[in-house]
This record gives C-alpha cells, sequence and structure tokens, in this order.
C-alpha cells in the first residue's frame, strides 16, 4: 500500500459552510476573510455574517485544514491539504468507518495493509510484471 | 493440583509456539505447521480448564488434594472465552446488518454489495454464508478483466470458508495474544489464506493479470489501516505482497488437498486427566 496522503487534518469531518470556504480557499489558492465573504454574498439570497466566515476559518484551522498567514495587517488563509489529498483522505476514512463497525476478522479483502510495500517495492514489481507482459505477449 | 496442571499445560503451551519443525516445502507442509502451533496451544488451555472445572473443588489427584486457585483461573478462563466469543459474533453480526444496508449489484462472479468510497476495496463479509462488497472506487477504476480477477480471488475465499474460520481463528487471537508468536503466526496465516486464494482464482483467470490486478489495487493510497484485518499494530514486514506476486509469477503448484488435522485431536488429551480424580 502507498501511505496516505501527509499531512493531514486532526478532524476529517466538515459541515456544510466549512466544507464551502474550504473549496472557496482552494479555488482562490489563498484567501482573506474579505475574499470568502464577497464570494458568498456574490449570491443574492445568501446572507452571511462577516464574523462567521472568520469563526468557521478559525475552525478549519484548528482541525487542521488551513493556516493563516498575516501580510500587510490583513490575514491571509491557505489551504494545508490539497483538494486531491482531501479526497483520498475522505475516501479512506469512509472505508475506515466501514471496516470499524464491526469484527475485522469476518473480512477476507484482496488486498489490505499487509500488503503495503515501500515504493522501491512497488517500482520492482511494476518492472517485474512488464517484462512478463512484454514476454507472454511475445510468446 | 489443578494449578500445577494448569501451569504444566501452559508450559507445553510455550514449548509448542518455540518448536521448530523445520523449513516448510510447500504451502501444505506451512499451513499445517503454522495452523498447529497457532491453534494447539490454546486447545489444550481450554481443555485443561474444561477438565479443571469438570473436578470441581473437592477430591484427590494423583495422591494431592485439589485447590481452588487452579479452579478460578479455570473459571475466569472459560468466563473469558464465552464473553470474547459473544463479543465478537455480536461485532460480527453488526458488519453483517451494515452491508445490509448498501445496494447490490449483479457481477459476473455473482451479487455483490457496493460501498460508496472511491477507495479500491474489495472483500468477503460474513460467516459461513459471507457477502461479497466492492467499492465503487474499483468498479470504476478496474477494467472488466481486471474486475474479474479480483473477483475471482474473492470467490476463493468464499469456496474455502475463510470468513467463516478465520471467525474462530480471530477468537483463540483474541484470548491468547499473551502466548509467543501469536501475532507472527497471525500473520503467516492470513497470508497463507491469501496465497491460495491466489492459487485457487489463477485456475481461472490469468496469473500475470491477477498479479497486475494486485499491484494495481496495493499502488493506490492504503485501501487500509493496521485498524482493520490482523490488529496488532504496524511494524509487519514489507514483504507479503512479493511473496504473493511471486507465488502468481511461479509455475502452478499442484492443488494437493490438506490432511485432515488429526493432530488437533491431541488437545483432548487434557481431559484424561478427569480419569485420575477421586
Amino acid at each position: 500500500m502507498s501511505p496516505l496522503p501527509d499531512p493531514r487534518p486532526k478532524q476529517l469531518s466538515l459541515g456544510p459552510l466549512e466544507a464551502e470556504i474550504l473549496d472557496i480557499v482552494w479555488n482562490l489558492g489563498s484567501a482573506t476573510v474579505k475574499d470568502i465573504h464577497d464570494r458568498i454574498l456574490a449570491d443574492p439570497e445568501r446572507e452571511l455574517a462577516y464574523t462567521s466566515v472568520t469563526t468557521v476559518l478559525r475552525r478549519l484551522t484548528q482541525k487542521g485544514w488551513l493556516a493563516c498567514d498575516k501580510q500587510d495587517r490583513a490575514f491571509q488563509w491557505r489551504p494545508l491539504i490539497s483538494r486531491a489529498d482531501a479526497q483520498i483522505l475522505q475516501a479512506h476514512d469512509q472505508l475506515q468507518r466501514f471496516l470499524r463497525v464491526g469484527n475485522p476478522d469476518i473480512v477476507a479483502a484482496f488486498a489490505d495493509h499487509l500488503d503495503r510495500a515501500s515504493i522501491d517495492q512497488l517500482e520492482a514489481i511494476a518492472q517485474r510484471l512488464k517484462a512478463a507482459r512484454q514476454a507472454s505477449e511475445e510468446s | 493440583m489443578h494449578l500445577s496442571l494448569i501451569l504444566i499445560i501452559l508450559g507445553i503451551a510455550w514449548g509448542v509456539r518455540f518448536y521448530n519443525g523445520g523449513a516448510a516445502i510447500d504451502w501444505a507442509d506451512r499451513w499445517r505447521l503454522t495452523l498447529g502451533k497457532f491453534l494447539l496451544p490454546p486447545l489444550l488451555l481450554l481443555t485443561t480448564t474444561l477438565a479443571v472445572l469438570c473436578m470441581g473443588t473437592q477430591g484427590q489427584m494423583l495422591g494431592r488434594s485439589v485447590g481452588w486457585i487452579g479452579y478460578s483461573l479455570a473459571i475466569g478462563f472459560l468466563a473469558a472465552a464465552c464473553m470474547s466469543a459473544v463479543w465478537l459474533a455480536i461485532q460480527g453480526w453488526r458488519s453483517i446488518q451494515q452491508i445490509q444496508t448498501f445496494p447490490q449489484i449483479q457481477t459476473n462472479r455473482g451479487a455483490a454489495r457496493v460501498l460508496s468510497t472511491s477507495t479500491l476495496f474489495a472483500g468477503q463479509v460474513g460467516f459461513w454464508e459471507p457477502e461479497l462488497v466492492v467499492s465503487q472506487g474499483l468498479l470504476s477504476r478496474l477494467n472488466p478483466a481486471q474486475l474479474d480477477a479480483v473477483l475471482t480471488h474473492e470467490q476463493a475465499h468464499h469456496y474455502y470458508r475463510d470468513t467463516f474460520w478465520f471467525f474462530w481463528l480471530g477468537w483463540v487471537r483474541h484470548l491468547t495474544p499473551w502466548l509467543p508468536q501469536t501475532r507472527f503466526l497471525w500473520q503467516e496465516l492470513l497470508l497463507l489464506r491469501e496465497l491460495r486464494a491466489d492459487r485457487w482464482a489463477a485456475q481461472s483467470v490469468e496469473p500475470l493479470l491477477l498479479a497486475e490486478s494486485l499491484l494495481l489495487v496495493v499502488q493506490l493510497p492504503l485501501t487500509n489501516t493496521e485498524s482493520y484485518c490482523a490488529a496488532f499494530g504496524s511494524a509487519e514486514p514489507l514483504d507479503r505482497l512479493t511473496e504473493r506476486i511471486e507465488a502468481l509469477l511461479a509455475p502452478p503448484p499442484q492443488l494437493s488437498r490438506t490432511a485432515s488435522p488429526w493432530w488437533l485431536l491431541l488437545s483432548l488429551l487434557p481431559l484424561l486427566t478427569l480419569a485420575f480424580h477421586t
């Protein structure tokens, strides 16, 4: 198994507003509270206090999703985890939640953590299989 | 005398675990040796405690009076064994309840439950009649031939009733983690189980295709972590994958039937002590 992306957030679960704001930060690369607030209020049907955005950003920082930098007296928030890595982590978490529910001994999986291998080992195996495939196609 | 008996059996159990039966030549030898070393010590302990329970705290054995210390230990061990079995069965039942909420689809290899995650996962879940569970990610990332290879491997687990037998082996593991080599032997049994399933699948699908599918599944970030399956920490050796791949690329061995585990009868020997109790 290849390792999971690192760093990982302390808490994976996100509320709807947290997910929305994280999505905006991912789209912008990094953002101030004002950037995010403006984006959300671009929808005329939305209402959201400026302080609510700040609260959610702080919560996302505490959960390990964002980092906050101070630039020119303005706080700039940037993602610590890429969107792609987040998708991997969330998919992995879904599987773990399924497996945690019951007795793991009654699960016979095709591959599990005992099949993990180093990157070098995986590359060596891939080369070996490629050569075997070529040989089988030539014969 | 009960306590002495238990201590003698514990000594034998330790001895069995450290018994070096020589290098196992083929899968069947390796399976027999590993299963024997894993299973015999706990079974000896179980039958000994049962014998002690039957004898009670009154009377004599070989001229020595029986005491309550050994008797209490026996009761404690058997109570722990019963509670552990019930707890693990409830946990297993919860797994089954959970997968029954997943949508069902038909595959070339029978019905399967679909787990909604992009991670690659395929597994049999259950006891005697396990159900196949596959992830959405597996269905979308593998081509039909690769998927068929993976599902054939899973069919092998159903054929050998691996989930049922490993439920009981897992119970033994939970009961005796303090015995030496439990972790090593458990992981060896898991490896041998996978080698057998790979070998069975390789009778109907191309072994190289199965090896390629295995590599594909393993190459993606962690399908599972230590929290699942042999939950014994993270210091496992990194050569199991290589061994599975090597076995698939090697010329197919003869599928010899495993000899009946007659040696399990040895675990009944402690019951003979009942004859010496007066």
